[in-house]
């Protein structure tokens, strides 16, 4: 199972957005995909029409009240989902207590990594704290998510480098990927910026860049992805874009070849792919980070 | 994300249009510039007008992407082999040392007709000059427009004016919305012209050189209509000897001064 984070510790850049199309975008390509909601704002779990309170959730499983399957529930788009609540808030508190606190989501998606190909987890807008470290301790890939708007170049570089960090003293190695959202072209801003952006991140950026859209906003008004109201919509090609990226980043390899391995084979799968497409020179072959 | 992605994403329909580039062969931003625009009109589903700067803004972004990877790993770069049949101009200097000498080139090869009162200009000279009517180069038209114009035979802004829009956008290859454009700045300027014509010095006098202003346009307190209730003294026309814009010295500036 390929575990991928959703990380930037701004908010309203479109990790949940994200994250819900990209599992159902995945889920459409024949992949077994959990949604695992990791923000006590449990947007996601709304966005795919779940009531966090009305159950067991992830908040559950982090404290060892419930086992991860019995927090499971079906989601539209033949999703699974790991919902939350706002008493996921309290783990925050709660984890000075335990042992090893960041250590519990990768524990607790080991317990049901046969049983999916991916698992999306949606991280709060903090990325300092124990959830994020959850997420980044369970990653085998970690996208940063950044908006295509105001002080988001500056605000993703101080991201990228907190992740980083976080990263370091947890001792994870993951992927790292960049991911634009919320990118309007017909401002020139926004088009200055997705420039500055591929400037920076260019390696690391993946070729589709999520455009703003209405739709967007009225598939989580109903609770459902794009792709059951408005299949054919742009927001719905740019998630199917994005997920046939992501499939072909790297074989889909075993949990047991997640962290540094799995990254070695994602630079490795980039490699090669960019030497077919004849982006290198021959003769230099330049290794993205 | 390469620059092919990237150029798709700012002015493409994003994956959409990256998915045809690659599907038929178009792997790089560089492989762009050996396509006929018509040919990636047809494969884009585009407009020519719109494929053509659709090409403008690849040639762009690749020679900005190049500065870009000039700038982060100059050394990289250095050691790069050169990409053969073309020669890539690479730093700001470089680049605009280039422009200029093309610039050049193509002011030695193809003159391009000044307005009627440049006459110190040797490219006047070797054109054909306009009796009647207003050349072409008057109006600010960008040169792609103002080539395609001359290529036609249209010399003067008052035959551009008149011709029929459609016929212009046939015969010239421009889209009909740049021949509409070029048209309306025509009539413009044509006006324009005709204004300063009007109040230049008599004949007979030595030729010298007109220098038009354009009134600025109207002040807010001109444009304002005022109610029944106003003033006399705002209805009441500015005296002849001032500007018909500019109100009295004695009347104020207006209900919104």
């Amino acid at each position: 199972m390929r575990v991928i984070s959703l990380v930037n510790q701004k908010g309203g850049c479109g990790k949940t957005t994200a994250a819900i199309h990209l599992a159902a975008a995945l889920s459409l390509a024949k992949q077994r995909v959990l949604v695992v909601d990791l923000d006590p704002q449990a947007h996601a779990s709304m966005g795919l029409s779940a009531q966090g309170e009305s159950g067991p959730t992830i908040a559950d499983v982090l404290c060892d009240r419930v086992t991860t399957r019995e927090a499971l529930r079906s989601a539209p788009c033949e999703l699974t989902l790991l919902a939350s609540c706002q008493r996921l808030a309290e783990f925050e508190e709660e984890s000075a207590r335990l042992v090893g606190p960041e250590q519990r989501l990768r524990s607790a998606l080991e317990e049901v990594a046969d049983d999916f190909d991916f698992a999306l987890v949606d991280c709060p807008a903090r990325a300092d704290g124990v959830l994020t470290a959850n997420a980044l301790c369970a990653s085998t890939s970690a996208f940063l998510v950044i908006e295509t708007g105001a002080f988001a170049l500056q605000g993703a570089l101080r991201a990228r480098a907190l992740f980083e960090e976080v990263a370091e003293q947890q001792g994870s190695r993951f992927d790292r990927r960049v991911l634009g959202t919320m990118f309007d072209k017909r401002t020139r801003f926004a088009r200055e910026l997705l420039v500055a952006l591929h400037s920076r991140f260019g390696d690391e950026m993946y070729d589709t860049v999520v455009r703003s859209s209405v739709r967007l906003r009225e598939a989580a008004a109903c609770g459902r992805p794009v792709f059951d109201i408005a299949p054919r919509s742009a927001a719905a090609d740019d998630f199917h874009s994005l997920a046939a990226e992501v499939l072909g980043d790297a074989p889909v390899v075993g949990r047991e070849l997640g962290g540094h391995v799995a990254s070695s084979v994602a630079r490795a799968a980039r490699v090669v792919a960019a030497r077919t497409s004849k982006d290198l020179p021959n003769g230099s072959v330049h290794v993205p980070n | 994300m390469d620059a092919l992605a990237l150029l798709c994403n700012l002015y493409g329909d994003g994956p959409s249009t990256l998915k045809r580039l690659r599907a038929h062969g178009v792997l790089r931003i560089e492989d762009l510039g050996a396509r006929q625009a018509g040919d990636l009109a047809t494969l884009l589903a585009l407009t020519p007008a719109i494929t053509r700067r659709f090409l403008k803004e690849a040639s762009a972004l690749e020679q900005r992407v190049l500065d870009s990877a000039d700038a982060v790993n100059p050394v990289e770069q250095a050691h790069a082999p050169k990409r053969a049949g073309r020669e890539v101009v690479r730093g700001k200097q470089a680049m605009l040392a280039a422009a200029a000498q093309l610039w050049t080139e193509l002011d030695r090869t193809s003159p391009v007709p000044q307005t009627q009162h440049a006459t110190e200009s040797a490219h006047v000279q070797e054109e054909p000059v306009v009796k009647d009517g207003t050349p072409l180069a008057a109006a600010e038209l960008d040169r792609a427009t103002f080539e395609a114009l001359h290529g036609i035979g249209i010399r003067t802004l008052e035959d551009l004016a008149g011709m029929d829009s459609e016929v212009v956008a046939a015969a010239s290859g421009l889209g009909l919305s740049q021949v509409l454009f070029a048209q309306g700045l025509a009539r413009r300027e044509a006006r324009a012209q005709i204004e300063c014509t009007q109040r230049a010095a008599p004949s007979d006098a030595p030729e010298e050189l007109v220098v038009c202003i354009l009134q600025p346009s109207a002040p807010t307190d001109s444009r304002f209509s005022p109610s029944e209730r106003a003033p006399a003294q705002w209805l009441s026309e500015p005296s002849g000897s001032q500007c018909e814009h500019e109100p009295a010295a004695d009347e104020g500036a207006g209900p919104f001064a």
